[in-house]
């Protein structure tokens, strides 16, 4: 492993490495000087991207969510708070938050202890590990759309082999991606799936604890799941952070598998007629399709752009709420406060 | 193993329970494992097969674990199908992802310089700015991109997915920024008391020491346009501009169960070229994932 091992203290915002060597104060500043122009010179490509792809189009959104915009009429009338509103009228909007909160709330802890779970067995420095890590990473590679599809026919109700394996051991067989009800757990499966890079994150995090914590608890008498508690835990937690973080954002941005899937699911020949974005009966509706259906599809761009602004003001909370309580729960090990 | 093996073996009285109890210690991880393994497996295994299988057994039962008669005829048809214009997506998909890769190594990477080697006012906070972009939802700024790209005439072309690359991507300034920081200040330092300019220092001792990163972010950048479904999916708008992520999308909805041997074969076909870059690239992918957990 070619891995760079870093003190554990260098954290990516650490206070003291922005300093100046002490020298004269006037020497201080040309440098400083110096050295202001040298950064912003290699930083203008990306400051170039961050103005005008990014901080011109959240101005132009959040001016665009007030107003009645479609993409041709310009300048577009000013609705004031109708879009909102009308989210808060429409039956697809609450559709929408539902399906998305029951896929944040589930999807992202099963993907985190899925993820540790397997971590946790490939950190056992088995014989053949290698291996195993490759074939449970394999899956990440595969790309979104076409995982979408290939399980759309892996839990296809008629002949699918998912469903015929549970038919043997006489479980029951839901519809999978053509049934209300089981549309979104297929779709968990599908994220499942491709679990590699938390697992991954989580395999170095497990790898950088110090062996010597374990043997001082085992010395101790520790049992493993107490050291399990007590060192994994707290010496995980910067890692868990991280992937809570990369969680939430891949959870809210879940989109290609629901396209694949329920594009797929609604041509095995069960359903008839053209896809419908949502499907089966608006249960894979997920915030993100319905956005996309809104701007894209009716080309209602300032009730998207308002739908949007909300997404990004839940997604600042929850980042704000992550962020504020890491202060409490993640541990750097080796660094004071 | 050993460990375990010794601490057995030193019992005084070893009794028969003791022995199964050691040999379940040994082989159950590799159980638990294997029993995990199948399922991350088992539908790549059933794509595979898939495509060389007769295209009625596919929607028979029994279920044909194992294809009794191997055959080509899916992928001959699907070259041949109207509407499949599978060559042409690969070779979008080619330029494209070409274009990206190597756009968004070199953009990024002088960003990443600015923020690891060069100490200034403002450069915290400004990083800050690069996790934020990082978080923030696609979709609070993809209509006033659409439009500008629109305003550009760029819609119908490649360009919505080429050129943004040149400013660079928050996740490939991060993951470099990361590793650069661990190159100490002194080279750079040392080749300015020679007479080096900065860009010389960025080129010629910093990115060369840097080139394991480099090459980690072009794997990701590459994979990540390759992945890409999203971005052709609002910008392209002609056929020809197709990419196979957009093409195999469209080829599900267009054909039906009849043709689910083809839509399984164009699928794996999509599948491939990534299975490939991660059989040659696999160490550099794997250590490049750590290196973006953040201590």
């Amino acid at each position: 492993m070619t891995v760079e091992r870093r003190p554990l203290s260098s954290r990516p915002f650490s206070r003291n490495d922005a300093g100046v060597s002490r020298k004269t104060g006037r020497r201080r500043s040309v440098i400083a000087r110096r050295n202001l122009r040298t950064g912003l010179l290699f930083l203008t490509p990306w400051l170039t991207g961050v103005l005008v792809l990014q901080l011109y189009p959240i101005v132009a959104t959040f001016a665009y969510s007030f107003t009645d915009y479609n993409g041709l009429t310009f300048p577009p009338h000013w609705v004031g708070f109708k879009n909102f509103s009308q989210a808060f009228a429409s039956e697809d909007f609450w559709t929408a938050v539902r399906n998305t909160l029951w896929w944040t709330v589930i999807s992202v802890p099963v993907g985190l202890a899925v993820a540790l779970a397997l971590a946790s067995l490939l950190n056992r420095k088995l014989r053949w590990g290698g291996l195993f890590r490759t074939l449970l990473y394999l899956p990440s590679m595969v790309p979104f759309i076409g995982a979408g599809i290939v399980f759309a026919w892996l839990f296809n109700p008629v002949g699918g082999p998912v469903n015929v394996i549970l038919g043997f051991f006489h479980l029951p067989q839901p519809g999978w991606f053509i049934s209300p009800g089981s549309a979104k757990p297929g779709l968990l499966f599908i994220s499942l799936w491709e679990i590699g890079p938390t697992m991954i994150i989580f395999l170095a995090g497990l790898q950088s604890i110090p062996a010597e914590l374990y043997e001082a608890a085992a010395i101790d008498g520790a049992k493993t799941w107490r050291r399990f508690l007590n060192i994994t835990v707290p010496m995980l937690s910067p890692t868990l952070f991280f992937n809570l973080i990369l969680g939430m954002i891949g959870a809210f941005s879940f989109f290609a598998q629901v396209l694949g899937a329920s594009a797929a699911a609604n041509n095995t020949g069960s359903q008839t007629g053209s896809m419908h974005l949502g499907d089966p009966n608006n249960s894979t509706l997920l915030y993100a399709v319905y956005v996309y259906q809104q701007m894209f599809q009716n080309f209602s761009f300032g009730y998207g752009a308002a739908l949007s602004v909300m997404l990004t003001l839940v997604v600042a909370l929850f980042a704000a709420i992550l962020f504020r309580s890491a202060r409490r729960w993640v541990f750097y090990y080796g660094e004071e406060h | 193993m050993a460990g375990i093996v010794e601490q057995t073996s030193t019992i005084s009285r070893p009794s028969r329970l003791c022995a199964v109890r050691s040999t379940l210690r040994v082989v159950g991880p590799y159980l638990v494992l294997v029993l995990a393994i199948a399922p991350f497996v088992f539908p790549l295994y059933w794509l595979g097969t898939a495509v060389f299988k007769p295209s009625s057994s596919l929607l028979q039962l029994p279920i044909e674990w194992w294809p009794k008669t191997w055959t080509m005829k899916n992928l001959n048809e699907l070259f041949q199908t109207q509407g499949s214009n599978i060559l042409q997506y690969a070779k979008n998909t080619a330029y494209i992802c070409l274009f990206v890769t190597v756009a968004t190594t070199i953009s990024s990477s002088l960003a990443a310089y600015a923020f690891s080697q060069v100490s200034f006012r403002g450069r915290d906070a400004l990083f800050w700015t690069v996790i934020v972009t990082l978080i923030l939802p696609t979709w609070v700024t993809i209509v006033p991109q659409y439009e500008l790209y629109r305003w550009l005439g760029w819609l119908g072309t490649l360009r919505p997915l080429t050129w943004p690359s040149l400013v660079g991507d928050p996740f490939t300034i991060f993951l470099l920024r990361q590793y650069m920081r661990g190159i100490p200040r002194e080279l750079g330092e040392a080749a300015r008391i020679d007479g080096a300019n900065e860009f010389q220092i960025y080129l010629r001792i910093i990115l060369p020491t840097a080139r394991s990163a480099l090459a980690v972010a072009a794997v990701f950048a590459f994979v990540q346009s390759y992945n890409d479904f999203f971005t052709p999916l609002v910008y392209l708008n002609n056929e020809q501009n197709y990419t196979l992520a957009l093409g195999v999308y469209q080829f599900v909805q267009l054909h039906g169960a009849p043709d689910v041997a083809q839509i399984l074969t164009y699928t794996a076909l999509v599948v491939t070229p990534l299975i490939v870059v991660f059989a040659i690239a696999q160490r550099w992918i794997v250590n490049g994932i750590r290196l973006t957990s953040w201590k």
